[in-house]
C-alpha cells in the first residue's frame, strides 16, 4: 500500500508533464492541423529561461513567469517564421519547417550555452523534500514535484476557463471547427492561429521549468523523448482534444510509475507507444476523439 | 582534409543519400510515413548481428538488413492503413515506431543495449558504395519510366482513384513502402559495417533530420532533388572548415530559408519543364513515334445485362439509396440515369465501382455478383468510369493518364499501348497534347482524355459521371456525337448521368430517372418525358397536376 500510494504520487507527478505537454500539442493540431514538431525546442527555451531566472533571483515563481513567457514570445516567433508562410501546404511541408525551427533553436542553445552541457537547476528549494501522513502511511514529495502538480492544474484549470469563457477561446474553437466559416464570420484566423500557438507555447515553457526543477540536469534536448510521447499521448488521447491529452497524460504517468515501482522494468518508456497502437486499433479516433481522425 | 577523412567523408554521405532515397520513396507518394531512422536501425543491427556472430557472409547480411528494413516499412504502414490513419496521424504513428525501436534496443542486452555493439567487421569500402549508389540511381531512373514509378506519382496526386483504374491500392503502396525501407536498412548494413560501433541513439531523431531535411529541400518532386539536397546539406558543412559543428544548423536554416520561398523545395517539376524547353527536350512520357496501324479493338461485349438488384446504401439515418434496380445492357449504345440534385446517382456509380459497399442487394455480370470487390477487381470485371470535375493525375502526362488504366486492363504492354494510341486518337485527342501536362488542357479536352482513359480499359460499362458539366453548348454538341460513335467503336454500353436534358434526351436509348434514392422511373426518353411522376420530381407536384 505504501509503495502503490507512493508510486501513485509519483505518477501524477509525471504524467501531469505529459498532460502539460500533449495538451498544447492537441491545442495546436486541433486548430492549426499541422504536423508540429517543434514544441519540445519551446519547452527547452521556457527550461533555459527559468534556470537563468532562477540563477538570478532564486525565485521558483519569477523562474515559472520567465519560462513561460519566454516560450510564449518563442512560439509567436515560431508561427511566424515555420508555419504562416508555408500555409496552406501540405502536412510533410509543417512537419519540415517546424523541425527545422526546432533545429536551429536547439543547436543555437547548444553552440551557445556551455557547450550543449547538462546544467542542474540550482538545488534548493525545489528539492525539499515533504512528508505527508496519510492514515499511518508516510508520503514523501518534493517542493518541485508539489509544484509540477499544483501548476498543471492550475493552467489546466486556466486554460479550459479561457478556452470555454473568453472571446479569444471562442474564436479559438470556431477556427478548430471549421476555418472557412470562421473566417467568413469575421474571425481573423491567422491572428487565432498566432494566439493558439502562444498558449500552447506558454504551457510547454511552463512544463520545461517544472522539468528542470524535477529532472537532475537539462540539456538543449531534453524535451525530444518527452515529444514523442506526448505525440503518443495526443494520438491515443485523441487528436483535438483537452480532455484527452490531459487524461491520456496522467494515465501515461500513472501506469510508468506503477510498472516501475512493481515490475523493476526499464521498458517502462514503450508504453505510451505500446498504448497508442492498442488503443488506435480499437478507437481509431483515440479516447476522446469525437470526430474521425482525418478525411481521405 | 586529408586523403582519409576525405574517403570517409564521401562514404558516409553516399550512404546517407542511399538512406535518403529510401524515405524519398513514401514522402514523394504523399505518404508521411517518417519512420527512416527505425528503418536505417533494423538494417544496421541485422546486418551486424550477422556478420559478427554467426559469420554470415557480408553480401547475404546486407540482403538481410535490406529485408529487414523493407519488413520493418511494411509492418508500419499495414498497420497504419489498417487502423486508416491519415495526415499527421500517420507520421506520429511512423515516428513513434522509430523511438520505440530506440527505446527497445536500448533495453536489450543480447543486443548490447544501450551500450550498442562493437567489433563489427569492416567490410563497407567506398567503391562499394559508389557502386551501389549509382546502381540504385538508375533504378530510380528507370523506376519513373516503369509503371511502378508512374502508380507512385497517381498515388501522391489522387490517391481514392487509383483503384478505380485497376491498381490494387494497398499492395501497391505497401510495396513501395517496402522498397524504401529496404533502401534504409541497406544504407543501415552499410553504415554499421564502416563505423564499426554501433548504438542505439545513432538511430534517433538526428538521422532522420539529417535524411530528411535534404530531400525536402532539394525537393521532392524528382528523385534529383534529394541527390541535390545531400549535396548541398550533407556536404558544404563538412567541406567549409569549421562549420562542421554548425552543420545542424545549418541544415535547419537553410531548409527554413529555401520552404519560405519555395514550398516544394529547390527542383520542381517546374524546374524540370523549364530546363527541358532551354535544352529543346521533349518532355517525355507520351510516344515519340507516329501511330500507325493501331489495331482496331476485337469486338468482346459480355454475354447479357449488368443487372442491379434491391441495392440500400445508408449513412447513418439516411438512405442514399433504397432498393435500387436497374437492368443495363451491355450493347453498344448509351444509357442515362437521371435525377435531381441528391437523388443518388454518383453513390449509385460508386456502389457500381466498388468505392461504397452496399449493405443489400446484388450487382451481377456474366452470372458473377460484384458486390463486396474492391475498386479494382471491379475494374478487371471490365466496369470503368469517370468521376464529377475531371479528376486526373496532374504529374502524369495525358499518354501516361491512359496507359495507367489500360495497362490495368491488360498484362501485354504492346496491347495496352495500341488500346491507349486508340483510345486517345478515337476521342479525337491531338498527337501534339500526349504528352501534355492535363492541366494544359482546355476543359473538354480533359473531359475526354478521362474517357479515353476509361475506354482504353476496354469496359463493358462506362459510366460517365457528369461529362457534360461545365461545357458551352457548342461542346455539348460535339461531345454528344462523339460519345454515340465511341459506344459504337468501342463495343460498350456508355451510362451517363447528367442534368442537361437536351443532351441526354438527345442521346440516350434509354434513360433511368433517380429520387430520393429509388428508381422512379425508366424508359425511353419519349416515355420519361411524358411520365407524370418524373415531371412531379422535378416541377412539383402542382406542375403534374395543372
Amino acid at each position: 500500500m505504501q509503495i502503490f500510494l507512493q508510486q501513485f504520487v509519483n505518477g501524477l507527478t509525471i504524467g501531469a508533464g505529459y498532460a502539460l505537454v500533449a495538451v498544447g500539442f492537441t491545442l495546436i493540431f486541433g486548430v492549426l492541423r499541422v504536423v508540429y514538431l517543434a514544441h519540445s525546442a519551446v519547452l527547452v527555451v521556457g527550461a533555459y529561461l527559468g534556470l537563468f531566472a532562477l540563477d538570478w533571483s532564486g525565485s521558483i515563481p519569477l523562474a515559472l513567469a520567465l519560462g513561460t513567457v519566454g516560450a510564449a514570445l518563442m512560439g509567436l516567433v515560431v508561427e511566424r517564421v515555420a508555419l504562416r508562410p508555408v500555409a496552406g501546404q501540405n502536412h510533410l511541408i509543417s512537419l519540415v519547417t517546424t523541425v527545422s525551427i526546432a533545429t536551429v533553436i536547439q543547436e543555437t542553445l547548444r553552440l551557445s550555452v556551455q557547450h550543449g552541457q547538462p546544467i542542474s537547476y540550482p538545488t534548493g528549494a525545489a528539492a525539499v523534500l515533504l512528508r505527508f501522513h496519510l492514515g499511518g502511511i508516510e508520503l514523501h514529495l518534493t517542493v518541485g514535484q508539489l509544484a509540477v502538480m499544483v501548476v498543471t492544474l492550475v493552467l489546466v484549470v486556466a486554460l479550459t476557463l479561457l478556452v470555454q469563457r473568453t472571446w479569444m477561446g471562442r474564436s479559438i474553437r470556431a477556427v478548430a471547427d471549421n476555418p472557412t466559416i470562421a473566417a467568413m464570420l469575421g474571425v481573423r484566423v491567422k491572428a487565432v492561429s498566432a494566439q493558439t500557438v502562444a498558449v500552447a507555447s506558454a504551457l510547454a515553457g511552463a512544463a520545461g521549468v517544472l522539468l528542470g526543477l524535477t529532472l537532475p540536469a537539462i540539456d538543449p534536448y531534453v524535451g525530444e523523448h518527452l515529444q514523442f510521447k506526448a505525440l503518443a499521448v495526443v494520438l491515443f488521447g485523441g487528436l483535438g482534444s483537452v480532455p484527452g491529452a490531459v487524461l491520456g497524460g496522467l494515465l501515461l504517468g500513472l501506469v510508468e510509475a506503477l510498472a516501475a515501482g512493481y515490475l523493476e522494468t526499464s521498458y517502462r518508456d514503450l508504453f505510451a507507444f505500446a498504448a497508442m497502437v492498442l488503443i488506435l486499433t480499437f478507437r481509431p479516433a483515440g479516447l476522446l476523439g469525437r470526430r474521425p481522425v482525418e478525411r481521405v | 582534409m586529408g586523403t582519409g577523412s576525405l574517403e570517409a567523408f564521401a562514404t558516409i554521405q553516399l550512404i546517407y543519400l542511399i538512406a535518403a532515397l529510401g524515405h524519398y520513396m513514401p514522402l514523394s507518394m504523399k505518404q508521411l510515413d517518417v519512420g527512416i531512422a527505425g528503418y536505417f536501425a533494423l538494417g544496421a543491427y541485422v546486418s551486424a548481428l550477422l556478420t559478427r556472430d554467426w559469420g554470415v557472409p557480408f553480401e547475404l547480411a546486407l540482403l538481410a538488413g535490406t529485408l529487414a528494413g523493407a519488413l520493418g516499412a511494411v509492418v508500419v504502414d499495414a498497420l497504419a492503413t489498417r487502423v486508416r490513419l491519415a495526415g499527421f496521424a500517420y507520421a506520429i504513428f511512423s515516428l513513434s515506431f522509430a523511438e520505440a525501436l530506440r527505446i527497445i534496443l536500448n533495453n536489450v542486452s543480447a543486443v548490447g543495449g544501450s551500450g550498442g555493439l562493437v567489433g563489427i567487421p569492416a567490410h563497407t569500402t567506398l567503391p562499394l558504395v559508389a557502386g551501389l549508389a549509382l546502381v540504385i540511381l538508375v533504378g530510380f531512373w528507370l523506376f519513373d519510366r516503369a509503371r511502378l514509378g508512374q502508380l507512385k506519382t497517381a498515388i501522391g496526386d489522387d490517391e481514392l482513384i487509383v483503384p478505380v483504374m485497376g491498381v490494387p491500392l494497398v499492395a501497391t503502396k505497401l510495396t513501395i513502402f517496402a522498397m524504401g525501407g529496404g533502401l534504409g536498412g541497406l544504407a543501415g548494413g552499410l553504415y554499421s559495417h564502416y563505423v564499426l560501433f554501433i548504438r542505439p541513439d545513432d538511430f534517433g531523431f538526428a538521422l532522420l533530420i539529417s535524411l530528411q531535411l535534404p530531400i525536402v529541400f532539394g525537393g521532392l518532386d524528382r528523385f534529383y532533388g534529394a541527390v541535390a539536397g545531400i549535396l548541398i546539406l550533407g556536404c558544404v558543412p563538412e567541406m567549409v572548415r569549421g562549420l562542421a559543428d554548425y552543420r545542424l544548423l545549418f541544415m535547419g536554416a537553410a531548409t527554413l530559408a529555401v520552404l519560405a520561398v519555395r514550398p516544394s523545395g529547390l527542383i520542381t517539376h517546374a524546374t524540370v519543364a523549364t530546363v527541358k524547353r532551354w535544352l529543346g527536350l521533349p518532355s517525355g512520357g507520351a510516344p515519340r513515334r507516329a501511330v500507325t496501324g493501331v489495331p482496331a479493338p476485337t469486338v468482346a461485349t459480355a454475354a447479357g445485362p449488368l443487372v442491379v438488384d434491391g441495392i440500400c446504401v445508408r449513412f447513418g439515418g439516411i438512405a442514399a439509396l433504397d432498393g435500387v434496380g436497374m437492368t443495363i445492357p451491355t450493347t453498344p449504345g448509351i444509357s442515362a440515369v437521371i435525377g435531381p440534385n441528391g437523388a443518388g446517382k454518383t453513390t449509385f456509380f460508386n456502389v457500381l465501382t466498388g468505392l461504397i459497399r452496399p449493405q443489400a442487394g446484388q450487382i451481377r455480370l456474366e452470372g458473377r455478383d460484384l458486390v463486396g470487390l474492391r475498386p479494382d477487381q471491379v475494374f478487371k470485371a471490365r466496369i470503368a468510369r469517370t468521376f464529377q470535375g475531371v479528376r486526373l493525375f496532374s504529374h502524369l502526362c495525358v499518354y501516361r493518364n491512359v496507359m495507367l488504366a489500360a495497362r490495368s486492363a491488360t498484362p501485354d504492354g504492346a496491347l495496352a499501348r495500341a488500346r491507349a494510341e486508340r483510345a486517345l486518337a478515337a476521342a479525337g485527342l491531338d498527337q501534339a497534347a500526349w504528352g501534355l501536362p492535363p492541366d494544359r488542357l482546355t476543359l473538354l479536352d480533359r473531359r475526354l482524355v478521362e474517357i479515353a482513359r476509361g475506354l482504353a480499359a476496354r469496359p463493358v460499362v462506362l459510366l460517365l459521371d457528369e461529362p457534360a458539366a461545365g461545357l458551352n453548348s457548342a461542346e455539348k454538341e460535339r461531345l454528344g456525337a462523339l460519345l454515340g460513335h465511341l459506344a459504337e467503336a468501342f463495343a460498350c454500353r456508355i451510362v451517363i448521368v447528367e442534368h442537361d436534358m437536351k443532351l441526354v434526351m438527345s442521346i440516350a436509348e434509354t434513360v433511368w430517372v433517380m429520387n430520393f434514392g429509388r428508381v422512379l422511373s425508366h424508359g425511353t426518353p419519349e416515355e420519361i418525358r411524358n411520365d407524370p411522376a418524373v415531371i412531379e420530381a422535378y416541377l412539383g407536384s402542382e406542375a403534374a397536376h395543372a
